[in-house]
């Protein structure tokens, strides 16, 4: 990684855009403290996520590209347990509800994880983030994999939590919902955020020109 | 087509720092054992030697004495020490090393090693048959776990399939992976231990057969490990899951089925106590014929009977001396009282072996263990045989004694002494171990219950892998 | 505001309950428990009626003996060869034997231990000498060579394989899973979650083994209150062993890999701690203190034998000059005294050979003792047999007690024997009686349940360590 610079404020939805291993879910993990910088720092809300790591994530939610849960627990019964990790206690009438809110079919509440599909998971995902009162959502290519209408529900969730003002962080690779659900697009290649625009500031045909050509873009850049 | 499975499987195995790691800790293991054996061996074939001219010799610079009196000053048997307990010490540590041979008395074999050890003895030796027994099937469980499974994981068996090639060839070449490596490893202990055994002087007679048979016996048994492993991961989901079953059937198999056989064993036919043991033997004893107690009713009536064959009317007028008759007559007596209770001994032994027979069948490490002993003669048979020959040697000599007081002297006449050369004259006692027919004869259950079970193994895995 | 704590606790129970890891582990253990403890119970009681027999045979032997002490006495002649004839002091000192009894302790059934080679009564007698006894048992070397399926091996051997399967994969599951990301993404730290984790399921574990454990054993009769101490320091012992291997399991886990090698990994650890290092510090033990060849002593006890006869007459001056109570009585047998001076002097000459064995012995277990804290299953062990008093220690300590009471036997005749004094019916009851005496202070038990609990500390701080430094690697690949 090299000296990447970016900062996401409340109600910013930023997607970060790049080839495999260009270094997107490295950014995320450094913001969770999975890995340290050997550099500079990440902050959220000014703490540094190193020094405050308990803090920060009581800040955070995070939903990996594919969010697994235990399978032999329900869905409400992961919601529970992750909240409680949280630091969160809701009753088991909160906990439906909130289930219920992020699309979740209400008779799959009480079924086992193990019975679920991807895109279940991933609004138990959202229900969860949404529970814990996360100001800040990172999300690591959570739509890949997903059919378009679950892909499209899962859209709606997150420009809820916008309107929340929860600031997010998403890694993608669809230019697209990046387009389409994002308030800002940083593009990134070899661990350099090489472009970083406003969503409404660049049509999606110049927004994929903009990514094939960065994507073309001498070794030089980099180093 | 099996040939480049079994070497596939191979080089991936060789690429693993886990295989590499536990074959280097087997084959240090293995030294370590054959070098300890090795040692413990040479010392007690060297103290055996000692013991057994020495006693010999005590027995020759007799003086000259009643040879009656002989007879109870006695002498002793040793159990030799065979050359393929280098291999297999068997159950040589918990059986007595030797016999005191006295008139009127069948002596239990006294001095088992473990009773000079401390508690920790139970924990068993670091020998290679602890190593072949115990953790080579253990190698080839870590070795072969994961053969089907992490095909099945990697998504690599489906590349496989689609080359065309069978499931049952798939399995043989993955079987004869992982032989090899293990055939190997054996191979190469039991060369060493072939050339150790030539280099030991004095190392008794090594039937080379007996090597080759035991070693037949090893692989067989390590191939229904293999056949188990590839079932167990053919039929699990996934890696770990089938580790954990084939720990537990190493368990079960190894550790819990010795066990709690021998604890059946013993409650279905137990041993008497020791002192019970001898009550029983005493009482009987004492209902015939005394050869130091003419008084007694039994005494009397022989004395009559004699009187009547030989057409006498007195004791003296007899052309032998009949003191030393009569304690021949005793002694026969007491033999057969012996023999009475020993018999009744080494059936409780056969009832308590069928019961470890019939748990052979849910364990292979049963009939391995039984057999290998019994090709090394350090099993309990092996030590019947030497109490038997050693009690009938012990008969031989106390009728020689008897009778040379009976032929040699008159009646009343007990400052009878023999000359010293009769000592030198008895036979010395000299044991050869059961040959090689009648140790296959004694185990042919063990012989089948393996045979069995490699074949029965080998179908499972044909009929479990077509599902593969 | 519930805790993180019983989150965690509470979602890893119903986990286990789903998973039916709890229903498994009951079902095993009470089979193993049961099995074991039956095991046990049929070798105690087969050891309390074995002396009971003997008991009770030498009851009617001294019933009929008084039977003929009273037809002497009142002057009938008794049909019995003059070497059965109980008036004799020799005879009585011969055939009318006590019992001396070794009675199984409380907690036998817990460990076999030697109980199975030695026997548990002897009937020494006025001749022979005590060492000439045979202690060793009549039995089937198979069955020692296998061992017994008794609580000790449950525990010792089994159980540590049962927290393997149990938990080789607590953290690696999730970590392969991917659930572990998502945990650490929470304000909790892994290796507290990992130790949370562990805790319940050792506390579960322990909640079902003690159970089992108390109802079992209470069921075979055997009193857990009466040495309330011995009960005490078995379950820490026990409850701490588990919980070395938990700690164990867990450190193997943070090491970060797959499920697999973790499981390989523990395997290893077992073998090394339960099979390897306990056979080898045995091996050592007998090649630092090699007890010499009892083949050797066999002809050695000859030669001095025969030496002895040789110098008989000579030797009973010498004794009647050490026991001058004994000389000079009209009707006394001299041939008597020259047999028991004799005895004296061929037991004096082999005493240093005797005690030789008894020496290495000594050594060897003096240096199993100092080495045991290398393997926690040596710890238990020697603490199991301890408790169980069966022990090399309790068998020496009897055979020490047997040779006391021998000397005491015989003692009583001799002064009657050599001033021709006839046995009467009054004197029976004052027969010398064997009594077992318990040894009082079982000595290292306390210690191991320390060491054991050490062990634990020493790996749990090595565990907090290490996860400090290799936390990343969990989370990334």
């Amino acid at each position: 990684m090299n000296a990447l610079n970016l900062s996401v404020k409340q109600g910013d939805i930023f997607c970060l855009l790049g080839a495999n291993g260009a270094g997107k879910s490295t950014t995320i993990n450094l913001f969770l403290n999975f890995i340290e910088p050997t550099e500079g720092l990440a902050t959220i809300n000014s703490l540094d996520v190193t020094l405050h790591s308990k803090e920060t994530k009581q800040l955070l939610s995070y939903i990996p590209e594919n969010l697994m849960l235990y399978p032999n627990l329900t869905g409400l019964e992961n919601l529970d347990f992750f909240c409680g990790l949280g630091g969160k206690n809701y009753s088991k009438e909160q906990l439906e509800e909130l289930l219920k809110q992020s699309g979740l079919q209400v008779d799959f509440i009480h079924k086992r994880v193990s019975s679920y599909s991807k895109g279940m998971r991933q609004k138990v995902g959202i229900a969860l983030a949404s529970a814990r009162e996360a100001s800040v959502l990172l999300l690591d290519e959570p739509t890949s994999g997903l059919d378009p209408k679950a892909s499209n529900e899962f859209s709606e969730l997150l420009l809820d939590m916008k309107d929340k003002g929860v600031a997010t962080l998403m890694a993608t690779h669809d230019l697209f919902r990046a387009k389409a659900t994002g308030t800002h697009i940083g593009i990134m290649k070899e661990g350099v955020l090489i472009h970083q625009v406003e969503a409404n500031s660049i049509s999606l045909p110049e927004l994929e020109e903009l990514y094939l050509e960065t994507m073309k873009l001498s070794q030089t850049v980099s180093s | 087509m099996i040939r480049r499975i079994a070497f596939k499987e191979m080089k991936e195995n060789l690429y693993e720092g886990r295989f590499r790691v536990t074959i280097i800790i087997v084959s240090v293991l293995l030294i370590m054992a054959t070098w300890l054996s090795l040692n413990y061996f040479k010392s007690v074939q060297q103290q055996h030697a000692d013991a057994k001219a020495n006693a010999r010799n005590i027995w020759e610079s007799q003086d000259e004495k009643n040879p009656h009196s002989a007879a109870h000053y006695g002498t002793y048997a040793f159990k030799p020490k065979y050359p393929l307990s280098l291999i297999d010490p068997g159950v040589d540590k918990f059986s007595g090393i030797s016999i005191f041979l006295e008139a009127h008395k069948r002596n239990e074999a006294q001095y088992m090693a473990a009773a000079d050890q401390t508690g920790l003895a139970r924990f068993g030796d670091l020998t290679p048959d602890f190593i072949m027994l115990f953790i080579i099937p253990l190698l080839i469980i870590l070795i072969g776990y994961n053969a089907f499974t992490r095909e099945q994981e990697l998504g690599t068996l489906k590349l496989l399939k689609g080359q065309g090639i069978s499931s049952w060839k798939l399995a043989l070449g993955k079987w004869v992976g992982i032989f090899l490596p293990v055939l190997i490893l054996t191979t190469g202990l039991f060369v060493i231990a072939f050339i150790l055994l030539v280099n030991v002087e004095d190392f008794g007679e090594l039937n080379y057969g007996v090597l080759l048979l035991m070693f037949v016996v090893y692989v067989i048994y390590y191939a229904v490990f293999i056949n188990i492993t590839l079932m167990v991961s053919a039929v699990s989901k996934q890696s770990g899951i089938s580790l954990v079953s084939l720990l537990v059937i190493w368990i079960v198999v190894c550790l819990a089925m010795p066990k709690a056989s021998s604890n059946l064993a013993d409650s279905i036919y137990p041993y008497p106590s020791r002192q019970a043991f001898a009550a029983d033997i005493d009482k009987d004893k004492k209902a015939g014929l005394d050869g130091h107690n003419p008084w007694s009713q039994a005494a009397k009536d022989f004395e009559r009977e004699t009187l009547e064959k030989y057409g006498v009317d007195s004791l003296s007028q007899l052309p032998f001396n009949f003191d030393g008759y009569r304690m021949q007559k005793g002694e026969e007596h007491e033999a057969q009282v012996y023999f009475k209770h020993y018999a009744e001994l080494k059936n409780t032994f056969r009832n308590q072996s069928k019961v470890y027979q019939a748990a052979a069948i849910a364990s292979p490490f049963l009939p391995t263990r039984f057999l290998s002993m019994a090709l090394a003669r350090t099993d309990y048979r092996a030590h019947w045989d030497f109490s038997d020959a050693a009690e009938s040697y012990r008969l031989s000599l106390v009728d020689t004694l008897n009778m040379n007081l009976a032929v040699n002297s008159t009646y009343g006449d007990w400052a009878y002494k023999a000359d010293r050369s009769l000592w030198k004259n008895v036979p010395d006692f000299e044991y050869d171990p059961p040959s090689l027919g009648d140790i296959i004869g004694r185990n042919w259950s063990n012989i089948l219950v393996l045979g069995l079970w490699f074949l029965v193994s080998f179908v499972g895995l044909k009929i479990l892998t077509q599902r593969v | 505001m519930k805790k993180k704590s019983s989150y965690i606790n509470r979602y890893e129970f119903v986990s286990l309950v789903r998973q039916r890891w709890l229903q498994f582990l009951i079902l095993i253990l009470t089979a193993l428990v049961l099995f074991a403890v039956l095991n046990g119970k049929q070798r105690v009681d087969q050891r309390l009626s074995d002396i009971q027999s003997a008991q009770e045979t030498v009851a009617e032997k001294d019933s009929i003996g008084i039977i003929l002490l009273d037809s002497i006495e009142a002057g009938f002649t008794v049909d019995v060869p003059r070497w059965y004839m109980p008036d004799q002091p020799n005879v009585m000192g011969y055939s009318y034997l006590r019992v001396a009894a070794m009675p199984p302790d409380e907690m036998a059934i817990i460990a076999t231990g030697q109980s199975d080679i030695y026997t548990h009564y002897v009937k020494p007698n006025m001749y022979g000498e005590s060492f000439e006894l045979n202690y060793t048992e009549l039995s089937n070397p198979v069955q020692l060579m296998f061992g017994s399926f008794d609580l000790s091996f449950v525990l010792i051997y089994l159980l540590p394989l049962i927290v393997i399967a149990f938990s080789y994969n607590i953290l690696s599951q999730e970590r392969e899973q991917g659930i572990l990301q998502v945990i650490a993404s929470h304000p909790v730290s892994v290796f507290r979650w990992l130790l949370q984790k562990a805790l319940m399921r050792y506390l579960l574990l322990s909640g079902i083994l003690v159970a089992l454990l108390v109802v079992i054993l209470t069921f075979a009769g055997v009193s857990l209150v009466e040495d309330f101490e011995k009960s005490l320091t078995f379950s820490f012992l026990t409850l701490g062993y588990l919980l070395f291997w938990f700690i164990l399991a867990c450190l193997v886990n943070l090491r970060g890999q797959s499920s697999a090698n973790n499981a390989v990994w523990l395997i290893g650890w077992w073998i090394l701690l339960v099979l390897l290092v306990p056979s080898s510090v045995n091996q050592m033990a007998n090649s630092l203190y090699p007890v010499p060849s009892r083949a050797k002593l066999i002809n050695e006890l000859r030669v001095v034998n025969a030496h002895a006869e040789e110098k008989a007459d000579e030797l009973l001056e010498d004794y009647l000059r050490d026991h001058p109570e004994l000389a000079g009585f009209e009707g006394g047998s001299v041939g008597w005294q020259e047999y028991f001076a004799t005895q004296d002097l061929i037991k004096s000459e082999i005493q240093p050979v005797l005690d030789e064995y008894e020496i290495r012995l000594k050594q060897q277990q003096d240096w199993v003792d100092r080495i045991r804290f290398i393997s926690p299953a040596l710890l238990l062990q020697s603490s199991f047999n301890e408790i169980s008093g069966t022990s090399t220690r309790h068998y020496e300590h009897y055979r020490q007690q047997v040779s006391e009471f021998s000397v005491v036997w015989r003692d009583h005749f001799l002064p009657m024997i050599f001033r021709g004094e006839k046995f009467t019916k009054e004197m029976m009851p004052g027969l010398p009686e064997f009594k077992y005496q318990h040894p009082t202070a079982y000595r290292l038990s306390v210690t191991n349940t320390f060491a054991v609990f050490i062990f634990c500390s020493v790996l749990l701080l090595l565990g907090a360590l290490w996860s400090m430094q290799s936390k990343t690697s969990l989370l990334t690949h």
